[in-house]
């Protein structure tokens, strides 16, 4: 159940997309996220759906797979969707249920938003699914450090980013163990009522959060000992190489909004 | 309980990139009342065939027959519940499940949700704990404050007073210290003397399935390679050590004592008897 997550999920690949410089891609995808705004017909997000499947093709992964993590805020699109079919009026009136009307508008609108928000979600799944979490907190911390100009503490916080991605996938192994532990002494909280159920997750938490703080302080200690003490005088093991074909993605996404921006109407 | 596995397929992550096959078509049986061992070197698949057997996990495909019980790949989950009350299961550090405010009601936690009242439960647990040497004094104090060797036997208890038929055991004694080790591992020993309860033992520890279990399976990257008696098994080293496993002390000790022309005709299985053995040799040497 947990294992299907693909939330902050490296797959392993050597393709283009795999291999451009993780600046880059997160420039990449900032620029995507304001050209999806650009799109205000359907031959404009016609070409942002084109856009997002030759990514994907791009960076080998698969169709089926990249849906199936999209399942998980199906929920969300679901919900986005029917409010604009509710609430958008204008056009001709599709249906009337007598105290609510579904209007052309809405359907259209309904449809161009969830779009949107779809091909949001794929493209930085795209971003994580084809980026280490370590060269994306890297690349963050680059772009992030003209902010240090004014006091912001880049290195910390991106310290605490990549310690907190790291221990994702660790946290989650651990519940699903809790989990099975917890279930081999008959504990339900798959079936009964809603009650009986938000009970049953207690002995899940609990043991999650004890080991958790233990595992915080742990660590804490490990570094320490290994003398660390911030940024200072600290060199980075994996050198950012900002090549050509960074250059020529990121003309690419530009050259690609002002295409959007012509076709707008 | 008799387990019977069937044609036992478990793959993880299917139609993913992570797809990976986790047990192949094994077919194997748990008799009642036998001390099973289950080895194999990391990552053979000793952990995903346990948890198939009390249904944590269901088959991809094939089966497992429960006693009575039948599970599958699409079975359903209220009917899985009810091979947890046959088979009970100590997972690998085990203190980390402790949740309750004091001891004795996480040890009841097991037996209030499998339907007993209260007061069953507290007795079913005050037995238990006091099975398991935990002195009554600690009952109402949290689990939390204990020591590293008392969470374990509290947690263990906690299984224990589900009163399981079949009683799966993953690495029980990993990190307890040496008095801890062989005091765990004697109380399984006299509950599955004196209840007559299946065990099954998952360990990388050669000496204690040499020591207590019956009978060994032999896992091998998802494959089981080989079945039957212990001593069968273990004397076997060309084997262990073709599958990455190290044999027992003793074994290892008898085998130099053969090459020095010393005969035995029986193997003792622990190192008491060894070291009896041992003396008792050496005294009529000296003769």
């Amino acid at each position: 159940m947990l294992s299907k997550m693909l939330l902050g999920r490296y797959i392993p690949g050597s393709s283009v997309i795999h291999k451009m410089d993780p600046r880059a891609k997160i420039l990449a995808v900032v620029l995507f996220m304001i050209i999806v705004f650009f799109a205000n017909h359907w031959t404009g997000y016609a070409l942002l759906v084109t856009f997002v499947a030759f990514t994907t093709k791009l960076a080998a992964l698969s169709f089926r797979f990249l849906f199936n993590g999209l399942k998980l805020i199906f929920l969300i699109l679901l919900f986005t969707f029917s409010m604009h079919l509710f609430l958008t009026k204008g056009g001709v009136v599709l249906i009337d249920g007598g105290f609510f009307t579904i209007e052309s508008e809405g359907v259209i609108r309904g449809v161009y938003i969830t779009i949107r928000l779809a091909l949001l979600v794929l493209i930085t799944t795209i971003l994580t699914l084809t980026t280490r979490p370590l060269e994306l907190t890297d690349a963050i911390e680059r772009l992030c450090k003209p902010l240090k100009k004014i006091r912001v503490p880049v290195h910390e916080i991106a310290l605490m980013m990549s310690i907190s991605l790291r221990f994702i996938p660790t946290l989650m192994d651990e519940t699903e163990k809790i989990i099975k532990a917890q279930s081999a002494r008959g504990s339900t909280f798959m079936t009964g009522g809603l009650k009986s159920r938000l009970e049953a997750l207690l002995p899940i938490f609990i043991p999650l959060f004890i080991s958790a703080f233990k595992r915080a302080e742990e660590m804490a200690i490990a570094m320490e000992v290994r003398g660390y003490q911030g940024e200072e005088g600290r060199t980075h093991y994996r050198i950012l190489d900002w090549q050509f074909k960074d250059t020529v993605a990121l003309i690419c996404i530009i050259l690609f909004g002002i295409v959007l921006w012509l076709v707008r109407q | 309980m008799k387990l019977h596995i069937e044609n036992l397929t478990v793959v993880y992550h299917q139609n993913t990139p992570f797809e990976h096959l986790a047990l192949n078509k094994i077919t194997t049986t748990f008799e009642e009342g036998v001390y099973y061992g289950i080895v194999g070197h990391t990552g053979s698949g000793k952990s995903t065939l346990i948890q198939t057997l009390n249904g944590l996990l269901l088959p991809s495909s094939g089966t497992v027959y429960a006693g009575d019980l039948v599970l599958r790949k699409k079975t359903k989950y209220k009917y899985v519940h009810e091979v947890k009350k046959h088979v009970g299961m100590v997972f690998q550090f085990p203190e980390h499940q402790l949740f309750e405010e004091t001891v004795l009601k996480d040890v009841m936690f097991g037996p209030k949700n499998m339907g007993l009242d209260e007061e069953e439960a507290r007795s079913k647990a005050e037995y238990y704990l006091e099975l398991m040497n935990v002195d009554n004094s600690l009952f109402k104090e949290s689990p939390f404050e204990l020591s590293g060797g008392q969470m374990r036997k509290v947690a263990i208890a906690g299984i224990l007073a589900m009163e399981p038929e079949v009683l799966i055991l993953d690495e029980p004694t990993a990190g307890l210290d040496p008095k801890s080790h062989s005091e765990t591992m004697r109380l399984f020993q006299q509950i599955h003397k004196d209840m007559g309860i299946t065990i099954i033992l998952v360990t990388h520890d050669m000496n204690d399935v040499f020591e207590y279990t019956d009978q060994v399976k032999l896992l091998s990257g998802g494959n089981l390679v080989r079945e039957g008696r212990t001593e069968d098994l273990l004397m076997d080293s060309g084997m262990l050590e073709n599958n990455a496993l190290e044999p027992p002390d003793i074994v290892r000790l008898m085998k130099d004592l053969k090459k020095k022309g010393r005969s035995f005709e029986s193997v003792p299985r622990n190192i008491e008897d060894f070291i009896a053995l041992y003396e008792e040799r050496r005294s009529a040497d000296a003769e």
